[in-house]
């Protein structure tokens, strides 16, 4: 009786769904349009000339001449930028892994006095604003001849990221079963190769979600970026675009080239990773 | 032999938090003690006492900005938040071959944020702009404002921008979280004959709620924290329609030379975002949720 | 191995890995290539590509005069250094050795700071000779007492740029009265072309033209007075002054994207005959070498209004490079500087539609007309006023263009002035 019932139910529901298919795709198709397009049209009007941007938004180009890309590379220090925010973000979170996984380590697995007081500011850091200090922070970095050096981003990145990286990486540490860690004690490892050879690998998922996290936010990071960095060769990319954009404001043509050229890469390491990086971004929220 | 591994911790914990204790608390510190200053950065620092705050809650522009940053904190819970549980909803109606869609709707979170705010400035341009093109070709000239430079629908362009950059970002957690929930409950209800969009908001939903809080809170916290978006796009204007706290904050400070008034403003936002965070987190504890456990 | 010596294990890996992050960013720190002895740097906000890149060309000369020595040319996005870019360069450790600043009150703020030195001496050295004349240092002494800033160029801040084409095609002659300049407004805006297009989105565009109206109305000493902070926002005269920025709101003359779009934005849009005048300082020229394809446009200044002020005054300011009184190379910038002002250096910044402050500005080059013309007229000017935000207290100058931007976007002109002086008592 109840089989009979759903084999009638999902015939049924197998002859409407064509039309419910097509309308569900055509939602969805519309829906990423609003997310692609604007992209897409960005890297059209790369290709067109700046009367052609102005009299026919819309129109396609008409010739693909990558010349104003080269040129904006050159023209713009793009690859001074990218090597920029290379090297700030790789150190910066190496640095945030490292102090992150040791902090982290310390406070999930020892039962010792002062670690309530001393995890407390990096909680209070998941929800302050780095404006909030911000203005302290410039005259503080200033005072140790800091400003204008790789170190005015990359130690504050580091600080910025600890936050989260302690809090996510002591929760899957405080995840894994005690007897594992008692095991491995009688079998003679001390902390430091327990930490290597049983932690590091049972980590290594909350370790990605902390990275993934870590390397956007210093990618991206603007703010500071823009206030402690002035010399024009160790500027990072948000701030390089800024530049750029004051410079060839009203040349659209090479500035759409050259938010192409950074965005462009950009995707592609996603579209190629996208696994690893929603799992990443999620794994830390969902955790 | 025990009296040794005392140490141990403190030596692990001893790099991040000397680290964070240099780039974060000690600054915090700083800053709380110069918002009772009067300085420009290189004049004689006077103590003002509390003139700095009194002068705050007079400022209209601060208020006004934290009008502005809540009524932005209300769009994007409805425009990332709820958008992105509704995405999500969407890809999860149909289980396979959603991983386009997925990775279109992410897209926009791996750009930095000045690459978007320049291209949304021109997408939304009265000249050449996206929009206002399209609306004057299907002839809704009426509907084309100027939309960064009305003070009417600023707020709500930017925020816009905004949801579009996270829904993505929230669809995917919400994705991640749906994806856990056991098969065999959403089976049952689909035999009973529900609808989708029933099975997604009565079972599915309520099944994520945890993870819809968390969203929420990071919805907020980050919306104290936005800056880029609105610097790039107007620059807290027309008319400070589109002041928000920080942007005021960094205009105070490194534009009129104030760093004991703008100590203040970022003193005062402190509090409000800290007071939210954990208003918040008991509201939680109270109907049973994990808060900010430590 | 035996537990006590687990932690000193620990903590030596501890070290190492910190070690090796440090040793990584000491690597990746140190700033590339800068053997030279001397290395020194100027900052100055982006003026366009064709200005800009002169300097590089100005770098190149100077690194073959003197081999042992680097320029560093710093360029920021022109509003970011204006607001916070300069002002957080100096006070980094690494400040530069001269940087770009108006004449006037931020000049001298900056060598209150102490971040100015009086280079009255090198100017009178050889390098200078006969370079300048004497009212090219206006505005660059403090009390009358040395000289801080070595001149580059002088900026009328705002004139009517207008397409030529356009009035030709409509008739319309240069109006020399606020009702001819609305009369003209209207013959365009019943053309179906917008009269004027303005980028007000950083306010100082606007903002400059209602301050040159509001001396104009005011007389010269009330509109320092007002700038200033000492006298009232919201008087009746300023209300006053400000009823003709409401006129070309109320009447609809202008763009109505006008404070969302960015300046160099509305530039090109005057250039490609979007609208029919521009309002905006001398730099327009420098644009145009590149971007005006041939448009045929002139310029006249704003026309007389009723008022207490000089009737033909001209805004405008001198601008120059100020030397870091802490410099630890102030005689190797000056070098530089000196090559910023010889005869070359003239023709650079000529050939690039600037009018440059030297006693030969246009000579062997192929100048623009209008480029000389204006500056002429800034030379010949009766009155010279200097814009509120580059000339006066920049908080009063915030208040006051926040409120010329609510007015031009319709608002009213009572309430937003009444906000402006609400703001201003709170600095006074």
């Amino acid at each position: 009786m109840s089989t009979e019932r759903t084999r009638t139910e999902r015939t049924r529901r197998r002859l409407a769904p064509r039309t419910a298919a097509v309308i569900y795709h055509v939602v969805m198709v519309t829906a990423s349009l609003f997310f692609v397009v604007p992209l897409i049209w960005m890297v059209a009007s790369s290709f067109k000339t700046k009367r052609e941007i102005f009299e026919s938004p819309f129109a396609p180009p008409t010739s693909f001449d990558l010349t104003v890309w080269t040129s904006a590379w050159e023209r713009g220090d793009l690859g001074v930028y990218a090597l920029n925010s290379v090297l700030t973000t790789v150190v910066s979170v190496a640095g945030i892994l490292v102090f992150g996984l040791l902090a982290a380590y310390a406070f999930s697995r020892f039962r010792f006095r002062l670690s309530r007081w001393l995890l407390l500011p990096f909680v209070l850091g998941l929800l302050l604003p780095v404006q909030s200090y911000i203005t302290a922070q410039s005259r503080w970095l200033d005072a140790f001849y800091l400003l204008d050096t790789r170190w005015a981003l990359i130690l504050p990145y580091i600080g910025l990221g600890l936050s989260l990286a302690v809090f996510l990486l002591k929760g899957y540490l405080d995840t894994l079963p005690r007897e594992l860690f008692e095991a491995a004690r009688i079998d003679g490892a001390g902390d430091f190769r327990m930490l290597v050879q049983l932690v590091l690998p049972l980590m290594r998922p909350g370790l990605a979600t902390v990275a993934t996290f870590s390397i956007l936010s210093c990618w991206n990071e603007f703010l500071l970026a823009m206030l402690y960095i002035q010399d024009e060769d160790l500027r990072t990319i948000p701030i390089g675009l800024l530049a750029f954009t004051g410079k060839y404001s009203t040349d659209y043509p090479t500035l759409f080239a050259a938010l192409s050229i950074i965005t462009i890469p950009m995707i592609g390491i996603y579209v190629i990773f996208h696994r690893q990086v929603i799992s990443g971004i999620t794994e830390g929220s969902v955790h | 032999m025990k009296a040794d591994r005392r140490w141990t911790p403190y030596l692990l914990v001893a790099p991040a938090f000397l680290l964070f204790a240099f780039v974060v608390l000690i600054p915090a510190v700083l800053n709380t003690a110069l918002s009772v200053m009067d300085w420009s950065g290189t004049n004689q620092m006077t103590f003002v006492g509390l003139d700095n705050f009194f002068r705050a809650f007079r400022d209209d522009i601060y208020l006004m900005a934290y009008r502005n940053t809540f009524v932005y904190i209300g769009l994007t819970l409805i425009l990332e938040v709820l958008a992105g549980l509704i995405l999500a909803g969407l890809v999860t109606m149909r289980g396979r071959r959603t991983a386009f869609y997925r990775i279109a709707f992410f897209v926009p979170v791996m750009l930095p944020m000045v690459v978007i705010a320049v291209l949304w400035a021109f997408v939304y341009s009265d000249d050449i702009g996206l929009i206002n093109s399209g609306l004057r070709a299907i002839g809704l000239d009426e509907w084309a404002p100027v939309w960064l430079g009305d003070p009417s629908t600023a707020l709500i362009a930017v925020s816009v921008v905004s949801g579009w950059i996270y829904a993505g970002f929230y669809m995917a957690i919400f994705y991640a979280a749906l994806q856990r929930i056991p098969t065999h409950i959403v089976e049952a209800a689909t035999l009973d004959g529900a609808s989708q969009w029933r099975i997604f908001f009565s079972i599915r939903v309520p099944m994520i709620r945890p993870i819809i809080e968390i969203a929420v809170l990071l919805c907020v916290t980050g919306a104290f924290q936005s800056f880029d978006l609105f610097y790039v796009m107007t620059n807290g204007g027309p008319d400070h329609a589109t002041e928000i706290i920080t942007t005021y904050l960094v205009e105070v400070v490194f534009r009129f030379h104030n760093l004991g008034y703008g100590a203040a403003l970022a003193t005062i936002m402190t509090v409000v975002v800290l007071a939210l965070g954990f208003v918040f987190t008991r509201i939680r504890a109270r109907a049973g949720g994990a808060g900010l456990e430590y | 191995m035996a537990p006590s010596t687990a932690p000193r294990r620990l903590a030596a890996g501890v070290a190492a890995v910190s070690g090796a992050a440090l040793v990584l960013s000491a690597l990746t720190g140190c700033a590339p290539g800068s053997d030279a002895d001397v290395v020194i740097r100027i900052a100055m906000g982006s003026s366009g590509d064709a200005v800009d890149s002169k300097f590089d060309d100005l770098k190149d000369q100077y690194e073959d005069l003197y081999p042992d020595r680097e320029v560093e040319i710093i360029v920021q996005e022109d509003d970011v250094y204006q607001t916070t870019g300069l002002a957080t360069l100096l006070s980094s450790r690494e400040a530069p050795d001269a940087y770009f600043e108006w004449s006037g009150p931020r000049m001298r703020n900056h060598v209150a700071d102490g971040d100015g030195a009086d280079v009255s001496e090198y100017l009178a050295g050889e390098a200078f000779a006969g370079r300048f004349d004497d009212g090219a240092f206006t505005g660059m002494d403090v009390d009358g007492s040395g000289i801080y800033m070595v001149p580059w160029t002088g900026d009328v801040t705002d004139v009517v740029w207008y397409n030529k084409e356009i009035f030709d095609s409509l008739g319309l002659s240069v109006p020399t009265t606020w009702d001819e300049f609305m009369d003209v407004c209207a013959a365009i805006k019943a053309s179906g072309v917008t009269p004027i297009v303005e980028g007000n989105k950083d306010q100082w565009t606007v903002g400059n033209w209602a301050a040159h109206i509001a001396s104009r109305v005011l007389g010269e000493d009330l509109y320092a007075q007002t700038m200033n902070g000492e006298a009232a926002m919201n008087s009746p005269e300023m209300l006053d002054a400000m009823s003709y920025i409401a006129e070309i709101a109320e009447k609809g003359y202008i763009n109505d994207s006008v404070n969302a779009l960015p300046d160099d934005e509305a530039n090109t849009q005057f250039f490609l005959g979007k609208a029919a005048m521009i309002v905006i300082g001398s730099w327009l020229m420098a644009d145009a070498a590149t971007d005006a394809e041939g448009l045929d446009f002139d310029y006249f200044n704003t026309p007389a209004l009723e008022g207490a002020g000089d009737q033909t005054s001209v805004l405008g300011i001198s601008t120059g490079f100020m030397v870091n009184a802490k410099s630890e190379h102030i005689a190797e910038t000056m070098d530089f500087l000196a090559l910023v002002a010889s005869t070359e250096g003239t023709k650079l910044w000529a050939d690039a539609g600037l009018a440059p402050m030297t006693v030969d500005p246009f000579a062997g080059v192929d100048a623009d007309p209008r480029t000389v013309s204006l500056a002429t007229l800034m030379s010949t000017a009766s009155t010279v006023v200097a814009p509120s935000d580059s000339g006066y207290d920049i908080e009063v100058a915030a208040a006051f263009y926040d409120a010329v931007a609510s007015i031009i976007g319709g608002g009213n002109v009572q309430d937003a002035l009444d906000t402006a002086e609400k703001r201003v008592a709170e600095i006074r």
